[in-house]
């Protein structure tokens, strides 16, 4: 987990299954999630749809269709804390992480697991747990468990850019 | 000996004292409302005016601005101030960034929303618009939100929420926001506004307030540095409170010593220096007795007032020691001073009392104030100082020798006065508006650089007060709720065609029962909204039974009486109602505040085009500046009229016309120096001026009719310009000192009363000279 803390920036691709109970089918979508530390989570949607999501201290910033929308985080305290999970996460932050969650890490360096089940009451009412699972350095898999049996599923694969090194 | 004789006029005053004294020390209190000295009566637009200034929005709204270095954390600063501040239990809110409308509200409003929805009727619910509905919210069920958003997906799939919500935000009050903090537009100041338990009037309470929030301030600095600058209409109130205290303070500590220390060097005595302040205390400590007794709280205003009454009644006991010839007592030369007194007096009363009948209660009060310490200072030297003073004043004043070589100095200075009145009456020709002040902030007892603290913060925060408002009358609530809402479409228009940026009203939070009601019958039942539901989501992902919350909650709706503004209760919005709803003997007054409107001739007549009666279109600034206007004008023709009840009162008691001119002519003369000074120094006169004018009149009255007399003999005549001579000294040596004050009402007064007494003693030296050379 402390490796995490030396990642500056990290560009990933990502897809998404979601699945829910009104819902006949799952949801999919992909597309690219930056993270920029301490602060920032990026996440870009390429497919179906073209948004933007930027994280940006306690500000969600809605890119979409040129048009842009604010959401202050401190009046959705919820939202705060669910955010706080990924961005914790990816900046190694365990110390914060344990303040909003119950930590559980299984496995080493190697292949691991780390599941977050929310301390708050409230946000347990709408989230079960969040599952990372990686390898080394890197997030593979992000699950999230809705209570009432919703799921989303975020599979993380990096990107190798032309210019990048390897 | 003699002492004993007057015994019981020693004890009479004492009495008298003792009942002012204890009147003073239990029921005192200070008001510093500058609403006092507005007129009760007039238009109903006035009227309405005057409560919205008294009562209205923002009267209890404390802002608040912080600077920090650059090491410490602004936003977790403010955090911690706030924290402070809630904790202080003197605030109901406090606002550091948080949104307007919390979990608290949002449950209430999310209970009553097909209620409050502004769009709501039956085009929400057809089959299209509900499928429209549906395609919104799976692109939300899409959003990493989806877990707290999808139950009000299928709750409230028309959005119903969230136009509700929608409609509560003002465009006009955005404030920058940083970590959850508010924050001026550079980024330097964190900005919180902080709304009092306590009334805005209330100003012990608020001067606690105040305390408090610099407690505050320090706990939540703890050791950073930091800076704190406060605004808003208490802070702007407790400021000039403390300040108007202080120089007053000041000024009653300063004035007796100088005012002792003269007499004293002039009669050379310290005993008769302090007797005669007897009378002037006296009269001093009467006129705040009887005006606390009749009002329950003395304006400072008045109580600055009081000092200048000084610079009358000081008159009363130097005119009789000054004719007291060599071994005679006190006694001996009343009934040479005692007529020419008493009518000095009764004239300068005369003036106060057109006063009287002013519509304004603080002008009112100043004319009792005043009446009521002339009376008593006169009456207190006859029949105090005469019988105390026994024994004393037999040493020939000094100054007895400049006070024959005065007119050497007035021979030479006579013409000032005119050369004065000629230059300020062409500049006034020339320039007629700058002769009087119809800015009221040229009134305003608040210190200039606390007004500007309070224009740099809400600068900060972005929306500064409008200067505009409606005001919206009736019977009751749910008429005026209505009227409010016959106003939407124009406003509509005025928002389209750019003319106004936005606007708040009760009608928008709380819509009226009968557009609640519309909105409750178009509701659909059970069954028809669900086969609706059905038609909508072909072709959807959205599983049967999806939107069965949404189906219950209408169901649950139609069953719910019309909100009123009760429900709202102590939450934020029902505080903001509050605000905007105010009720009278007449009914009920909403307040529309029109936010960022740009031209005010044409957004008035489209609003007089829609509606007719009971809607008020108020500009706050220009308003208020006519009712000062009216008032202004109000009292120079009550003032014309006092000086012609004046001369004839002069004509009846005097039975000599000619000698009436000689006593009206400098004091004309010097009232209109006076006034003709402010006017040269670049400042139009206010109302504080004009009624120190008339004080310059009765200073006048009384040193006119005094060098009017026709003498007995030389020693009387030296007297007599001895006794004057002191007088003005004193005056101008009190009011000079006025003149430093920084509040801008006490600087006027000490302009023009010493420059008035001055010119009255000049002029009236002269006038009556030349009378008797012409004569001899």
């Amino acid at each position: 987990m402390e490796a995490f803390a030396g990642v500056d920036e990290s560009r990933v691709a990502y897809s998404e299954i979601k699945s829910l109970g009104i819902l006949e089918s799952t949801l999919e979508q992909s597309g690219i999630l930056i993270y920029s530390a301490p602060e920032t989570v990026i996440r870009e949607i390429r497919k179906p749809v073209t948004e933007t999501y930027a994280i940006i201290g306690h500000t969600v910033q809605i890119m979409k269709g040129g048009e842009e929308e604010r959401i202050d985080l401190d009046a959705v305290p919820l939202l705060m804390a669910f955010i706080e999970s990924f961005r914790a996460t990816l900046s190694g932050n365990i110390k914060r992480l344990g303040e909003h969650y119950h930590l559980d890490f299984i496995g080493n360096g190697t292949n691991w697991k780390l599941s977050l089940r929310p301390r708050n009451p409230e946000l347990a009412a709408f989230v079960d747990s969040i599952v990372f699972t990686g390898r080394y350095t890197r997030i593979e898999e992000i699950l999230i468990s809705e209570t009432g049996g919703d799921w989303s599923r975020m599979s993380l694969v990096p990107i190798v850019e032309a210019g990048d090194d390897p | 000996m003699i002492l004993k004789q007057h015994r019981w006029l020693i004890v009479v005053w004492l009495v008298v004292a003792l009942a002012a004294v204890t009147q003073v020390l239990f029921s005192l209190r200070i008001d510093s409302d500058l609403t006092a000295f507005m007129p009760r009566t007039g238009t109903e637009e006035q009227a309405l005016l005057l409560s919205e200034l008294k009562v209205g929005t923002g009267s209890r709204l404390w802002l608040l601005a912080l600077t920090a270095e650059m090491s410490t954390d602004l936003a977790e600063l403010s955090r911690r101030f706030a924290n402070e501040l809630e904790a202080s239990g003197y605030f109901t809110s406090v606002y550091a960034g948080q949104t307007p409308v919390d979990a608290a509200i949002q449950e209430l409003l999310f209970k009553y929303r097909y209620l409050l929805d502004p769009v709501g009727g039956k085009s929400q619910f057809t089959t299209s618009a509900l499928r429209r509905a549906f395609k919104t919210g799976l692109e939300r069920l899409r959003l990493p939100t989806s877990p707290f958003d999808k139950v009000l997906i299928t709750s409230d799939p028309t959005g119903a929420l969230h136009r509700v919500v929608d409609a509560m935000q003002l465009s006009g009050f955005e404030v920058h926001r940083r970590d959850g903090a508010w924050m001026s537009r550079d980024g330097t100041q964190a900005l919180l506004v902080a709304e009092t338990k306590a009334d805005g009037m209330d100003l012990d309470a608020q001067e606690q307030v105040a305390i408090e929030i610099e407690a505050a301030f320090s706990a939540a600095k703890h050791n950073h540095n930091g800076v704190l600058v406060v605004g808003g209409l208490p802070a702007l109130a407790v400021a000039t409170k403390a300040r108007i205290q202080r120089e007053v303070l000041i000024f009653s500590i300063v004035s007796p010593v100088l005012l002792i220390t003269i007499l004293y060097i002039v009669y050379r005595s310290l005993s008769l220096a302090v007797l005669i302040f007897l009378p002037i205390a006296g009269g001093l400590l009467v006129a705040v007795a009887v005006t606390s007794a009749i009002w329950g709280v003395v304006h400072g205003i008045s109580l600055a007032f009081g000092a200048i009454l000084l610079g009358v009644t000081i008159d009363y006991p130097v005119h009789l020691i000054s004719h007291v010839r060599g071994g005679e007592s006190l006694a001996q030369a009343v009934p040479r001073v005692w007529p020419t007194l008493l009518l000095g007096m009764m004239t300068t009363v005369l003036g106060f009392t057109a006063m009287l009948t002013a519509e304004f209660p603080g002008i009112q009060q100043l004319a009792v104030f005043s009446i009521s310490g002339l009376i008593s200072a006169a009456l207190l030297t006859r029949y105090l100082l005469v019988p105390l003073g026994v024994g004393l004043g037999q040493k020939l004043p000094r100054f007895h020798e400049f006070a024959t070589s005065i007119e050497r100095v007035t021979v030479k200075a006579w013409w000032l006065a005119p050369v004065v009145l000629v230059v300020a009456l062409t500049h006034v020709w020339r320039e007629p508006a700058t002769l009087f002040a119809s800015d009221i902030a040229q009134l305003s007892t608040v210190p200039a650089k606390i007004l500007a603290q309070d224009r740099d913060i809400r600068t900060a925060m972005g929306g500064a007060k409008s200067e505009y408002v409606l005001l919206v009358r009736g019977d009751g609530t749910e008429s005026m709720l209505q009227r409010q809402e016959m106003l939407l479409p124009v406003f509509r228009q005025a928002i389209d065609s750019g003319l106004l940026q936005d606007f708040d009203m009760a009608a928008r939070i709380l819509p009226s029962a009968a557009a609640q009601r519309a909105r409750l019958t178009a509701l659909p039942d059970g069954k028809t909204l669900l086969a609706q539901i059905d038609d909508a989501r072909q072709g959807l992902p959205f599983r049967d039974g999806a939107f069965q919350r949404f189906i219950e909650d209408i169901e649950e709706t139609r069953k719910l009486e019309a909100v009123n503004s009760e429900a709202f209760g102590e939450t934020a919005l029902g505080r903001r109602l509050d605000n905007l709803i105010r009720r009278d003997i007449d009914g009920v007054v909403g307040t529309i505040n029109l936010i960022g409107l740009s031209r005010p001739g044409e957004f008035q007549a489209l609003i007089e085009n829609a509606v007719h009666q009971n809607v008020f279109f108020i500009r706050l600034k220009a308003s208020t500046n006519e009712l000062i206007n009216n008032y202004r004008d109000d009292i120079l023709v009550r003032s014309g009229f006092a000086l012609i009840l004046i001369a004839g009162i002069l004509g009846i008691a005097l039975r000599n016309w000619h000698r009436v001119f000689r006593v009206m002519v400098p004091v004309i003369g010097a009232a209109l120096t006076a006034a003709a000074i402010p006017i040269l120094a670049g400042s139009a006169l206010n109302i504080f001026h004009l009624v120190s004018l008339l004080l310059v009149v009765g200073i006048g009255l009384d040193y006119s009719l005094f060098f009017s007399r026709s003498s007995v003999d030389a020693i009387e005549s030296t007297s007599t310009r001895h006794s004057v001579l002191i007088c003005a000294l004193s005056t101008v040596a009190v009011f000079a000192m006025l003149t430093l004050s920084q509040t801008p009402v006490l600087r006027s007064i000490g302009t023009i009363v010493s420059i008035g007494s001055l010119t009255a003693f000049v002029l009236s030296e002269f006038v009556n000279r030349l009378h008797s050379h012409a004569e001899a």
